[in-house]
């Protein structure tokens, strides 16, 4: 047991509940306040902190901020433990540098699993910071071996942190692999326009078949009765939604920050915060236009769009995809970039062919069901 | 009324019959303190005591599945942040002493009923 959680709460009853589902796998402290949880922080390292948001004294948020500013040590997973369900108050904990954000009652198993996935995470960003004693003078990694390491690293990364926000969504895992192999069909035929063809490298396969997964990695930010809303967003819940694309990018950032990931973290911060945007300048949210917006995110929001459009949602049948198609052609030059749109109509039959591999036979998905079990028969 | 002890179904593969047994036991030791300190708080119109009070207390109770506790406790910690007046907030403050001492007796007959 050598990964360690730090558990703070002001509250006995929530300390003793956590502690004894988590005391068997890893390694524990507790703290009831924020100062003594900066303190074991300090001390003890851990890798993980739960963290309650009210208490007195310094609060979570404080707490949040201090942990993720020392530079001593790779900062530790934070995962914000909070009766608060409210979108401001997540908000601020991801702007405080919080990882994940749970909603008294949690789910024990639940936890577990996000605990475990942060681990994986954390194991992930650090190894490349640890290897880059391996890297030659100007930044370049030095040996075939140590590039294999790195990059499955980082691979593990994109996956537990694609796995976060997935467990959060009603999306199922096929969307995130066809979008990323829509991604890297869509770049491929992109190297065949003469106006794009330069910026597809090499690299730029490698890095947009690995951080389109991501796009939407802020909805971790997005409280459940938004997120898991089966009918349409009212226009406020819509403004609160939108959030997910600055969280997200704030998200990756972090782990930018963390780790020495290099170029495919930079692709993805531009993709997570601006696969919203349009063409025209319409979009969100910072409302781009034409080629100010990236180049990676113009991709993904053409194949983001068709896959939304073809695939079932609780409020909308999907839509056959030759409807769909023509609806991306039309909207060339105005939601999207329109040599992209080109392309995209051009390598239509491969798009289709990823589509009918990752769609299972039987593509409905029955809901998220939250069963509750009764522990003692009621008196 | 405490409602039925229903929590997550996962709880009950993660701990054992003990383990359990023994967390609810404290939780409902420890009511006790809880009402002394809330009622302490409440009569002295301590806003920001009685808050962090009830917040703890609405965040422990769902998390033990006692929603109908969590629920008053969320009303009066409303109440504590809008400054409300002494008469609204002792009202308050005895509806949730009420239900936390259902919960307490509620655990209590369940775990003695448990053992014989």
């Amino acid at each position: 047991m050598n990964d360690r959680v730090l558990i703070v709460d002001d509250d006995p009853g929530m300390l003793r509940l956590l502690s004894g589902v988590l005391t068997k796998r890893y390694s524990i402290r507790t703290a009831t306040s924020g100062e003594d949880a900066i303190e074991i922080h300090n001390k003890w390292c851990p890798d993980v902190v739960l963290l309650d948001l009210v208490m007195p004294g310094i609060d979570g948020f404080e707490v949040c901020r201090q942990i993720k500013a020392d530079k001593k040590a790779a900062s530790p997973q934070v995962i914000i433990v909070s009766v608060n369900s409210g979108a401001e108050d997540m908000h601020a904990a991801f702007a405080a540098g919080a990882d994940d954000y749970f909603v008294k009652p949690v789910r024990a198993c639940e936890l577990l699993s996000r605990i475990q996935l942060h681990m994986r995470l954390r194991e992930a960003l650090i190894s490349p910071h640890a290897s880059s004693s391996l890297l030659s003078e100007d930044g370049s990694i030095s040996n075939a071996e140590t590039l294999k390491e790195v990059t499955a690293t980082q691979d593990i990364a994109v996956f537990a942190m694609t796995k976060l926000a997935e467990t959060r969504d009603n999306e199922t895992g096929e969307h995130l692999f066809r979008l990323r192999d829509y991604s890297l069909r869509l770049s491929q035929e992109l190297q065949t326009s003469p106006t794009l063809m330069s910026h597809i490298t090499e690299e730029f396969l490698r890095d947009i078949y690995r951080a389109s997964p991501l796009h939407d990695i802020g909805k971790v930010g997005i409280p459940d009765r938004i997120l898991l809303n089966p009918g349409r967003l009212t226009a406020s819940e819509f403004d609160v939604m939108k959030r997910h694309t600055i969280m997200g990018a704030g998200i990756l950032e972090q782990a930018a920050h963390q780790s020495n990931a290099g170029s495919f973290l930079q692709m993805a911060i531009d993709v997570a915060r601006w696969h919203h945007e349009r063409w025209d300048g319409s979009g969100y949210p910072d409302g781009l236009s034409g080629e100010e917006i990236p180049l990676p995110a113009r991709i993904v929001a053409v194949v983001d769009v068709y896959d939304a459009l073809t695939s079932e949602r609780p409020y909308k049948p999907s839509w056959e995809s030759e409807r769909a198609r023509e609806y991306i052609t039309e909207r060339a030059g105005t939601q999207f970039d329109p040599e992209i749109a080109n392309c995209f109509d051009r390598c239509f039959a491969d798009i289709e062919a990823i589509q009918r591999k990752y769609t299972p036979v039987d593509a409905k998905r029955a809901p998220v069901v939250r069963p509750q079990l009764a522990l003692v028969a009621a008196s | 009324m405490a409602e039925a002890l229903s929590i997550d179904c996962d709880l009950s593969q993660l701990l054992d019959e003990c383990d359990l047994r023994s967390l609810f036991r404290q939780y409902g030791s420890e009511m006790s303190d809880r009402i002394r300190l809330l009622q302490q708080a409440s009569r002295t119109s301590n806003f920001s005591q009685t808050r962090r009070l009830s917040h703890q207390l609405k965040g422990s109770a769902l998390q033990y599945g006692f929603k109908t506790l969590g629920s008053y406790a969320g009303s009066l910690e409303r109440l504590a942040e809008q400054g409300a007046p002494f008469c609204e907030l002792n009202l308050q403050t005895d509806t949730v002493i009420n239900e936390c001492l259902l919960v307490q007796k509620y655990i209590s007959e369940l775990l003695e009923c448990n053992r014989s």
